[in-house]
């Protein structure tokens, strides 16, 4: 028997399993959208690097096709200590999960039945609602049955058919109408890094008409096991509204971080997210928003550092289906060791979406000769009154630069660290909330060196 | 949209296609269908030496593999009724048409064709820098200028009289680019091609005349599968020029065609096409497909490969011209005008693999979507990890003129070396309003402030063809495009 | 040569234009002068025809022909010249060619020859020269990568080559060097004679001093508030719009 039919087989009992006991008791609709996922993951399988499979061109999964991986039990043992995670700020919301496995001691308090129940009823009458998505699915809240699943289709990809059919805890973030929360949403996920463990986040969020949020998704490790995040995350935008997303991953030097991000966006609604892939010895991620009405706006930026042998794959799509919508990709990636970049961008203008705006940027910086960048920025127009572009850059640190900053006393990898820096620093100053833009600069300097 | 520009959209998108007419010539042909004793006959035919015949049959047998395992190529953005291979007549020649050396011998009604084509066949257009290889179905029918290139050394004939004569040459070069297992038509290609150009520059000569191709596909139900193979010798040069147009015919006929191109130490070769194949009524009824595979190797250093071409016709056109950068201090160009309108779709595109040291490569192309046209950029800049201090620029830019059509860019690049500089550019863009307003007040009519700013739109690839093509293609695009103005 | 009645034109739905009135004469040098927003450049753009600048009342006759149902192309044959405040950048698109094309559609509207490229060629350059225009220019795309004050020397270059009557010069002034100014507001009064007329569209008085001006208007809010002589514009720069018209009681 081939390895990934092991694997396969160990998938199939333990969704099995979980269906008999951690799943046990779950609504019927739940139960169902569980099964069904798990159907269409059998039928899928895991995406393999064959000739003409498009999205998989440049990233072989088949590390983690060949791998039987058990859903991460809590680690008892675990200690965690918070301090390095938190956010520079004096208020935040945290849910902290560790393992997969919500931790109440490590979160702020979440909402509870009554505010998940009704997302009229904020804490202090300007919070969000920022609970567990185990308990909007345990209280019944419509919201959480009405949207989950409603943007990441099983249907679309064996990870996310994955996640589905193991969902089981998570965030759920619901901004109603009108509210403007200034303190930022932290969904923390710290992995103990136990070797072949798998978790799957979800994290739902909802932010209704004219309301304003930050949310930073953090991926964190506490050891170097070669464990498995396959995180899915769906976030609804309502019209006049303004979500800023940030995922912080810094998974440890074995793991292998899957992540899918969905966002629809209504009328003059504006998206922007910063994604930072720092960690991980094979991340994969792919954000794609909907724009479904006129005068909706995102911005989709990322940055990806690599050494040894660690491969990144970025993608970005944008679907503009209305007019008069804007978006813009900025993807930075820095490349050192054996390390290999993917970027794929696009953006689709459908037709009617005239006074479409898109704009797509990737660069790299190839620091080591043992480094490899892929690139592919694509455009799919089918509006005549649109202004697209795109452009593609790789190269190496600037020559001139370097030596200036060595002329200055400045050692080599000093040097190159400064200017890798530098080159990030566009994608970082994207992100608005100064507590979350603190955190990443923070690890990118812990990352890169070249001194804070 | 203004009802101008609405006018100005459809006329464009309605534009006949001009060179649809019909030569009335008894024509020697085989059934329609493929199979092992097809290939055999036409080997026979041309009284092939072994180990080509042997060499089609390999590529028969693996093409009919792929055919059994149903594996054509799906990747392009072009969709199209299943091609059925049995019913295409993959040889058909104008009868007694044998390699002829003077005017006199060919087909009056022949040499009326490419009068009316505008190619220089006659004597005294001899005189006008041009040496013509005219291909009539799947034959060459006429070479002209052969004396003055002898004296030169250089080697211009069909390939059916490269393989008679050249043996040595055609058998170390045919197939070293573009094997018969590159892909499904190349594949195709190998096993039936009939005829082509064969060029060889012996070294350090500069070919003193253009040398120049005009394929015309004229019988039913036939395909064209014309095989090209150009080498260029150290220091060598060499500007080929390609031009094809075809009958209106309601049902789609194919054209594979094969074209290989080596250039050894600082050769260079310039090839330029103008496509002009029969793009199918606007309702998307008829019209060729034209499936092509070309690829230059620059196989010596400092070697210089070059295309240029402008694609107006065929009802879809996928076409990959590209560069093997082999040689260190090679240089691969690819400057590209697609136009599609009507229902045309075009994927099209190049591929430049940088292997050498300090290659660089250059791509320009310019896609202009007009009606329900579909026309779509397709490119790999592939650089591999000794390919120290490889340069690409690559910049393809999108033209709409409507709203019916559809504009894509597809462009991956692959960097294995630190040293390398890899810059695409792109950017989609309709004519603007403000452009044509200023044109208007200067006297222009919205229709030929429209012709100009394509015009302008295209002019970066455009000058970049011989002059007698530049002005060939300009009118090409002006007849496409409403407007006279230039 | 121009009657304008009661103009009134809309941009996107706004009106700018609320019934202007203005009458030049050949020979004459009409000054327009008015803050920002008050709809001199609409004005400018209404006459030439621009798409967005829907006229929605009033008349404006060229020579007693209806100038209104006239295309862009047919108003500028008839010798409207447009020189434009910010000229538009047409990429690959040579400057002679374009102008050639322009030059020579103009002639055969009037049944006039038309210049082969040498013939052209030799013109242009001609003019090229009295407007101190680099030649290499004119080979370059339409203003494609030109500096501010090299696209207004080559509006200028285009009205010499295509000898308007009416000449409409939107902000001419703006971008320019006073010495850059000074010569192509030479270059425009050389060409202007009994049988030309100028529309000055500005902000400033400053280039009155080099084409001096027969009439000039104040431009308020959409209407002509004020109309006067060369002292007009004195007073324009000496009290500024707000107390000019205050004055007047408007």
């Amino acid at each position: 028997m081939s390895a990934s039919a092991n694997s396969a087989t160990a998938w199939a009992e333990q969704f099995h399993a979980f269906e008999r006991n951690g799943a046990a008791g779950a609504p019927q609709w739940l139960a169902n959208l569980r099964r069904s996922a798990f159907g269409a993951f059998e039928r899928a399988g895991f995406p393999t690097a064959r000739r003409g499979n498009e999205p998989w061109k440049y990233t072989n999964v088949r590390p983690i096709a060949e791998s039987v991986f058990t859903i991460a039990e809590p680690n008892a043992e675990a200690s965690v200590d918070l301090a390095p995670y938190e956010l520079p700020c004096p208020r935040v919301h945290r849910l902290t999960f560790v393992d997969g496995r919500y931790a109440a001691h490590l979160s702020t308090e979440p909402a509870s039945e009554a505010e998940l129940r009704s997302g009229a009823l904020w804490r202090g009458g300007d919070g969000p609602v920022v609970g567990r998505l185990a308990d909007a699915v345990e209280y019944r809240v419509p919201l959480a049955q009405e949207r989950l699943g409603s943007l990441a289709s099983a249907e679309d990809d064996a990870f996310t058919a994955l996640n589905t059919a193991f969902l089981r805890d998570g965030a759920f973030v619901h901004v109603p109408a009108g509210a403007v929360v200034p303190e930022p949403i932290h969904l923390l996920f710290i992995a103990t890094g136990r070797s072949a463990a798998a978790t799957h986040p979800r994290a739902l969020i909802s932010a209704d008409a004219d309301s304003s949020a930050t949310v930073l998704m953090s991926f964190e490790s506490l050891d170097g096991g070669a464990y498995f995040t396959n995180a899915v995350t769906e976030a609804i935008v309502g019209p006049g509204a303004n979500l800023r997303l940030c995922a912080l991953q810094r998974e440890s030097a074995g793991a292998f971080h899957i992540a899918s991000t969905r966002i629809r966006q209504a009328r003059g609604s504006r998206v922007s997210s910063v994604v930072v892939d720092l960690g991980g010895r094979l991340s994969r991620r792919e954000i794609s928003a909907a724009l479904e009405e006129p005068g909706a706006e995102v911005s989709l930026c990322g940055l990806y550092y690599g050494d040894g042998e660690r491969h990144m794959d970025n993608r970005a799509f944008v679907d503009h289906a209305a007019p008069e919508a804007t978006s813009s990709e900025i993807y930075k990636g820095v490349l050192d060791g054996a390390s290999r970049g993917v970027f794929c961008g696009g953006a689709l203008a459908r037709p009617g979406a005239q006074k479409t705006v898109a704009r797509q940027t990737n660069k790299t910086l190839l620091l080591s000769p043992g480094a490899e960048a892929d690139s592919q920025p694509k455009l799919e127009i089918f509006a005549d009154d649109v202004s697209c572009t795109h452009g593609s850059a790789v190269g190496q640190p600037d020559a001139d630069a370097l030596f200036y900053l060595k002329s200055r006393g400045i050692g080599a990898d000093a040097a190159l660290a400064l200017l890798a820096r530098g080159f990030m620093s566009e994608v970082i100053a994207a992100i608005e909330d100064g507590a979350v833009r603190q955190r990443v600069e923070d690890a990118v300097a812990a990352r890169l060196g070249g001194g804070a | 949209m203004t009802t101008a520009t609405n006018r100005a959209v459809r006329e464009l998108a309605e534009q006949s296609y001009q060179y649809g007419w019909t030569t009335d010539v008894e024509e020697e042909s085989v059934p329609p269908g493929l199979n092992e004793d097809i290939v055999r006959w036409i080997s026979a035919r041309k009284g092939e030496p072994e180990w080509l015949l042997e060499w089609r049959l390999r590529a028969f047998r693996h093409f009919m593999t792929l055919l059994d395992d149903a594996r054509l190529p799906a990747w392009a953005n072009v969709s199209h009724p299943p091609v059925d291979f049995q019913a295409i007549r993959y040889y058909a020649a104008p009868k007694a048409a044998a390699e002829l050396s003077s005017l006199d011998e060919v087909d009056s009604e022949i040499l009326r064709t490419y009068e009316k084509l505008g190619i220089p066949l006659e004597e005294q257009k001899r005189l006008s820098g041009v040496a013509v290889d005219a291909i009539f179905d799947s034959v060459s029918v006429m070479t002209t200028a052969k004396e003055t290139l002898a004296k030169y050394g250089v080697i211009f004939s069909s390939v059916s009289a490269a393989v008679q004569e050249h043996p040595d040459l055609v058998r170390k070069y045919l197939g070293s680019v573009v094997p018969y297992s590159d892909n499904f038509y190349a594949a195709l290609n190998a096993a039936v091609f009939s005829d082509g150009s064969f060029v060889y520059i012996p070294p350090g000569v500069r070919c003193p005349l253009e040398l120049s191709t005009y394929f015309r596909i004229n019988a039913q139900e036939s395909g064209q599968f014309e095989r090209t193979l150009i080498i260029a010798d150290k220091g060598a040069y060499a500007s080929y020029l390609e031009g094809c147009s075809a009958p209106m015919r309601d049902e789609n006929q194919l054209h594979a065609a094969v074209v290989e191109l080596v250039a050894l130490d600082d050769a260079e070769i310039k090839y330029a096409t103008i496509q002009n194949w029969y793009p199918g009524d606007e309702n998307g009824k008829g019209g060729i497909y034209n499936f092509v595979t070309k690829r230059g190797k620059c196989a010596g250093a400092r070697s210089r490969i070059s295309w240029t071409q402008v694609e107006t016709g065929s009802a879809i056109t996928w076409k990959y011209p590209s560069v093997i950068l082999q040689g260190d201090g090679s240089t691969g160009e690819f400057y590209s005008v697609a136009l599609t309108k009507g229902r045309q779709q075009a994927d099209t595109g190049t591929k430049m693999t940088h292997i050498g040291k300090n290659t660089s490569s250059r791509i320009i192309s310019k896609g202009i979507s007009a009606g329900r046209g579909n026309n779509t950029y397709r490119g790999l800049v592939k650089v591999l990890p000794n390919a120290e201090n490889a340069v690409n620029y690559t910049q393809c830019d999108s033209l709409l003129i409507g709203d019916q059509c559809g504009a894509h860019t597809v462009p991956y690049i692959e960097a294995q070396n630190r040293s390398a500089s890899v810059e695409h550019e792109a950017s989609t863009t309709r004519v603007s309003e403000d452009q044509i307003f200023y044109c208007q007040q200067r006297g222009l009519t919205r229709e030929a402030a429209q012709s100009v700013i394509v015009n302008g739109f295209v002019r970066e690839v455009v000058k970049r063809l011989p002059l007698e093509f530049s002005v060939e293609a300009d009118r090409l695009l002006e007849v496409n495009l409403e407007g006279t103005v230039g | 040569m121009l009657e304008v009645r009661g103009l009134r034109a809309e941009v996107n739905g706004v009106e700018i234009l609320k019934g202007v009135d203005l009458s030049v004469g050949a020979g004459e040098t009409h000054a327009i002068m008015g803050p920002n927003g008050s709809g001199k450049s609409t004005l400018a753009f209404a006459l030439a025809g621009r798409p967005g600048y829907e006229v929605t009342g009033g008349e404006a006759l060229f020579d007693g022909e209806d100038l209104l149902a006239l295309p862009p192309e047919e108003r500028a044959r008839k010798g409207l010249f447009l020189s434009f405040q910010h000229p538009v950048e047409i990429p690959g698109v040579r400057m002679d060619r374009f102008l050639r094309a322009g030059y020579n559609e103009t002639r055969k509207s009037k049944g006039e020859a038309e210049l082969d490229p040498l013939q052209f060629d030799r013109l242009i350059r001609g003019k090229a020269k009295s407007f101190r225009m680099d030649p290499a220019l004119i080979k370059r795309s339409v203003n494609e990568g030109f500096s501010g004050g090299e696209k207004k020397r080559n509006e200028a270059l285009q009205m010499a080559a295509l000898e308007p009557r009416l000449r409409i010069l939107d902000e001419i002034d703006s971008g320019l060097d006073v010495d850059a100014l000074r010569e192509i507001a030479e270059g425009v009064a050389e060409m202007s004679g009994p049988d030309t007329a100028t529309i000055l569209v500005t902000h400033y008085e400053r280039i009155l001093a080099y084409l001096e001006p027969t009439h000039v208007h104040v431009l308020m809010d959409g209407r002509v508030a004020r109309s006067g002589g060369r002292e007009l514009a004195r007073e324009v720069e000496e009290r500024g719009y707000d107390r000019l018209t205050a004055g007047a009681g408007v």
